[in-house]
């Protein structure tokens, strides 16, 4: 069952094409990763799909429901209740603590009790290894503890989806592999996760992978549910395809 | 140089509207400077140059009676450091005897609260001058209309004034407006009107009654008081039925309007330049803030971090020198606006050489004031690495401890908690413009309000009454008195009156702890000293007993519980000091006792009236409607004015003036409430549009990221107007007071009256003005691209 599904998606800036007539479908549960080159329309598709962003034309269904018909209001409940949402370089209230910025959509969306919420974050923040920075200030912590931090926030609503901008892009090899992890986790206890990214070993935890190229989808890479035991044979799948794909 | 230059010019392409808006904040700190300078100098400079020319007197009496002019002259002669004297008569006429007519226009001045008196131009002392400044000169049948009453009366020229009593009736065209240098305000009690000296000649004697204006001037002006009580010390028993009044009181009385503006002026004008440079603090640290990677990338390419200054004095240098050309030209163009008043009442006064330069320097002086702040902001360089500025990203802006509890948070707010966190982070600069302009705003308010309250009359000298009735100083006083009593007990029998209290006036020597005597004007009666507000101790109670006013307490050396020694006749009666309050009437010299000085001379008498209009009786009336049946019935003679009209005519002048300046401050300070809180705004919405961006970005509603921008604004604005409104109710006072003591009016003690809705009324307008301009420029959240700023 789709939860999200592009059809026709085109997205035009100052007379170029940055999509040109993009169809894809995402189901429920599934982990999808968008990779190509940069400036391929890896992130404009990411923001159009997520409603960030409006497309030049082209229908976008959210579980069944047009977004491109959808109002700001609509838009936002959507964002708040249903979808999760974390960048290259996360932004966070800098007058709030760690912890205060995680609650803080969820305060927001006002339908728990908030020291439910609190219970929750700090479950999450304890799963995500960061509970000992919880009351630090956002300068106190490394770029790992805050993308961490950041994913924190998104689930805290139990979104239905997770978009992902370049999540690990600004990250060392080992929290890159850690991050991945946490994902993978996430997306194994049933949220659909979208990711966007230029970093293979991120993305052969994708079920599929989708190539963009100029602003087109060029090809798609089913690599099936991920797990330790496949993991050497879905690296090698993922390097011959990319070698196709020449990236 | 070349690379300094392009970088300038460069700078001023990409930001231009930051320059515009640091330009204007320089522009507005000149002109207020200029302005307020070239004010006041044209000020004191058209009263001096009007005095150079009127010449007022440094000492006055006034008279009604004969005089003999002998007993002055070797008076005068004896005494040490007069250098001129002169006695002038006047012919003294009722409002009721002088009509206006002119174009659909035909009344008398029979509501005129001053004396009127009819006079010819002297000769080089106390002369009364035209629009130019030049001594007016009349032809027979012309008549020169005192400035003053144009506020109350409209008359034009070519208008026809028709005098006409005691049998002889004279018609006169208006020809002129005089400008009296001596009695220049609605605040002195009379006024004259000039005629040619052919018409004065033939009426003097014939129509109305005659007064002396016994004038004397000396080598320095401050010899006025030693010579007021050598005066009426004199075995000569010189001419003293009527006021007594010295130079510096003309001049204060004269320039009372204007030195209140001037007042608010300089309070608004040097408020206005604090709040002028404290945003200029924010707006360079909110550059250097935008400006963090090119100063850490200069500093690491080794450009000096005085060179990195200079780059930003140079182009501060620049745009403040243009400020100061522009504000300066533009404080000449609003002179005339702001110097209406003066120009009114005493003339035209041409632009001075010396008071350009004057102004020339304050700009001067707020170019070097504002480069200082600017140098003292630019230090901040020097204290950042480039570690600091390139990796740490630690810029400009103030750290600020975090205070980790919205997870802690019970119930409360979410919007109400996240907004009042950014209260902080910058928010220190609304807080400090709303106290500033709270203060600004109020002091005048609060005293506009107080001098208009009815309560004001008791810093004359007065309690307050629904009605006032003077029975004027003159020929048959006592007859005029006993028939004004008549009717009186005649509407109190016709129940209109509930309440009547009389007041003798008299002239009796007080001595003073030196023993020196000094003339006072003593109200005597059984309700002397009821319903005035007393600085210390009490009304008299019984015979033995004296209020004194301020100043005479001042000049008598005396405090309560002395006892003061008056002379009446050839007895001396000793009086107990109980009470001491304030009174600006009579030169601020005045006494109240219940003793009556019987066979002692009346100078006036005065009735305070209170009616039966409770609503339930038949016989109800206006205090106005009431004083227009009592003129019908009494005629000429007596001034009968309810207590809104006695305000307005004693203080209307004044209060319009205050009224006036107190709007133009309301505006002022309105414009540029609404011009920084929309440059705070901007700029903070520029300095955050990132985070914001990902708060819609999570799903944060619009509304509510407006509402948390709205909490820490209406927080610091309305904690600044809480602040401003108590400081002006805590200090307010002391400082309106000081000013009235500085001006020696009698008064030293200025309470405010109780705060009206009115007066709340200019603080919630802004803190409207800050949620207004706060929602309005948060609406452009609405249209912001999220992807461009989250991708950043």
């Amino acid at each position: 069952m789709s939860i999200l599904e592009a059809k026709g998606l085109c997205k035009n800036y100052g007379g170029g094409n940055i999509l040109s007539d993009i169809d894809f479908q995402i189901n429920v549960g599934e982990f999808v990763a968008v990779m190509g080159q940069s400036g391929g329309g890896k992130s404009t598709l990411l923001y159009c799909i997520s409603g960030m962003d409006e497309p030049s034309s082209g229908k976008i269904y959210f579980d069944g429901a047009d977004m491109t018909d959808m109002s700001d209001k609509q838009m936002q409940e959507l964002r708040l209740k249903r979808m999760g949402f974390v960048f290259q370089k996360p932004s966070f209230l800098k007058n709030l603590s760690i912890i205060d910025n995680i609650v803080y959509p969820a305060f927001q969306l006002g339908e728990a009790d908030r020291s439910e919420i609190v219970k929750e974050a700090m479950a999450l923040m304890e799963e995500m290894g960061i509970s000992s920075v919880a009351e630090h200030d956002i300068y106190k912590v490394s770029g790992g503890q805050l993308q961490r931090a950041a994913i924190c926030r998104a689930m805290i609503n139990h979104p239905d989806i997770l978009f992902g901008d370049e999540l690990t892009g600004a990250l060392n090899s080992s929290t890159t592999r850690e991050v991945s992890g946490i994902i993978d986790n996430i997306n194994k206890k049933g949220t659909t996760v979208l990711l966007v990214t230029h970093d293979a070993n991120v993305a052969v935890h994708a079920d599929k992978v989708i190539y963009l190229e100029d602003g087109r989808i060029m090809d798609t890479l089913n690599l099936g549910k991920y797990d330790e035991g496949s993991a050497g044979s879905r690296d090698a799948e993922m390097k011959t395809w990319l070698k196709k794909m020449k990236f | 140089m070349k690379i300094h230059i392009k970088l300038l010019v460069n700078d001023f392409r990409k930001r231009a509207w930051k320059n515009i808006v640091l330009f204007v904040f320089m522009l507005l700190s000149v002109t207020i400077a200029a302005s307020v300078v070239l004010m006041l100098s044209q000020l004191f400079s058209s009263i001096t140059s009007m005095y150079e020319t009127a010449k007022p007197p440094h000492f006055l009496q006034m008279h009604i009676g004969t005089i003999e002019q002998a007993d002055i002259d070797e008076f005068n002669e004896n005494f040490p450091g007069v250098t001129y004297w002169q006695t002038a008569p006047m012919i003294d006429l009722y409002g009721e005897d002088i009509t206006v007519s002119g174009e659909d226009k035909y009344d008398t001045l029979s509501d005129c609260r001053l004396d009127i008196s009819f006079v010819k131009q002297n000769n080089g002392y106390d002369v009364l001058l035209d629009e130019k400044r030049m001594p007016l000169h009349l032809m027979a049948g012309e008549i020169g209309v005192p400035m003053i009453i144009l506020d109350q009366y409209d008359i034009s020229l070519g208008d026809k004034i028709i005098i006409s009593a005691d049998g002889t009736r004279k018609q006169f065209t208006v020809a002129a407006y005089v400008y009296d240098g001596m009695m220049n305000s609605t605040t002195c009690s009379s006024t004259r009107f000039l005629i040619s000296d052919a018409d004065f000649d033939l009426l003097l004697g014939n129509i109305g009654e005659t007064e002396y204006l016994i004038e004397t001037y000396f080598t320095d002006s401050s010899l006025a008081s030693a010579y007021q009580t050598a005066y009426e010390e004199s075995d000569k028993n010189l001419p003293k039925n009527g006021q007594a009044i010295t130079y510096t009181i003309i001049f204060l009385l004269s320039a009372l309007t204007d030195i209140l503006t001037a007042f608010v002026f300089v309070l608004t004008g040097i408020m206005l330049i604090i709040v002028v440079i404290i945003c200029l603090r924010y707006v360079i640290l909110a550059e250097l803030e935008d400006d963090v990677v090119e100063i850490g990338t200069m500093k690491s390419i080794g450009i000096p971090d005085k060179g990195i200054e200079n780059l930003y004095l140079a182009k501060i240098r620049i745009l403040m020198s243009m400020a100061g050309i522009v504000g300066f030209i533009l404080a000449l163009l609003l002179l005339p606006v702001f110097t209406g008043h003066i120009s009114r009442f005493f003339g035209e006064q041409p632009l001075d050489v010396r008071f350009l330069l004057l102004a020339a320097v304050a700009v001067v002086l707020i170019y070097c004031i504002i480069l200082l702040f600017a140098k003292k902001v630019l230090k901040q360089i020097k204290t950042k690495t480039i570690v600091d500025l390139l990796v740490l990203n630690d810029g400009f802006s103030k750290k600020v401890k975090i205070k980790s509890g919205l997870h802690k948070s019970g119930k409360l707010s979410v919007n109400a908690l996240i907004g009042l966190q950014e209260v902080r982070r910058g928010y220190g600069i609304v807080f400090t413009l709303m106290l500033i302009i709270t203060i600004l705003v109020m002091v005048p308010i609060r005293s506009l309000q107080t001098m208009q309250a009815q309560d004001f009359v008791t810093y004359m000298g007065s309690p307050i009454c629904d009605l006032l009735i003077e029975v004027t100083q003159g020929e048959s006083l006592e007859e005029r008195n006993a028939e004004l009593s008549k009717l009186l007990s005649e509407e109190a029998e016709m129940g209109c009156i509930q309440n009547i209290d009389v007041l003798r006036r008299v002239r009796l020597q007080a001595f003073g702890s030196m023993g020196e005597p000094v003339g006072v004007h003593i109200d005597t009666g059984l309700s002397a000293g009821k319903g005035i507000v007393y600085l210390s101790g009490s009304k008299p109670s019984d015979e033995k007993h004296i209020a004194l006013s301020y100043l005479l307490a001042d000049e008598l050396g005396k405090e309560i519980g002395d006892m003061l020694d008056i002379t009446a006749g050839n007895q001396t009666y000793s009086f107990e000091i109980c009470g001491i309050y304030q009174d600006v009437t009579s030169g601020g010299r005045t006494a109240k006792t219940l003793y009556d000085f019987p066979g002692e001379a009346s100078e006036k008498y005065t009735y305070q009236l209170e009616l039966s209009a409770d609503g339930t009786s038949a016989s109800d009336i206006s205090a106005d409607e009431f004083a227009d049946n009592l003129k019908s019935k009494l005629g000429s003679g007596y001034s009968i004015k309810s207590m809104d009209g006695f305000l307005d005519q004693t203080l209307g002048g004044v209060t319009a003036g205050l009224g006036q300046a107190v709007y133009l401050v309301i505006v002022i300070s309105f414009v540029i409430t609404i011009f920084i809180v929309l440059l705070f705004m901007e700029l903070r919405l520029a300095r955050t549009m990132r985070a914001l961006a990902e708060k819609i970005a999570i799903g944060i509603p619009i509304k509510a990221i407006c509402i948390q921008e709205l909490y820490p604004m209406l927080f610091t604005g309305g904690a600044g107007v809480i602040l401003g409104i108590t400081l002006t109710e805590l200090i307010g006072e002391k400082l309106v007071s000081a000013l009235f003591s500085l001006l020696g009016l009698g008064i030293t003690s200025f309470s405010f009256s109780p705060m009206t809705i009115g007066c709340i009324l200019v603080p919630v307008s802004l803190i409207s003005i800050l949620a207004i301009i706060n929602l309005s420029v948060c609406m452009k959240i609405q249209k912001i691209d999220i992807s461009g700023y989250v991708n950043q």
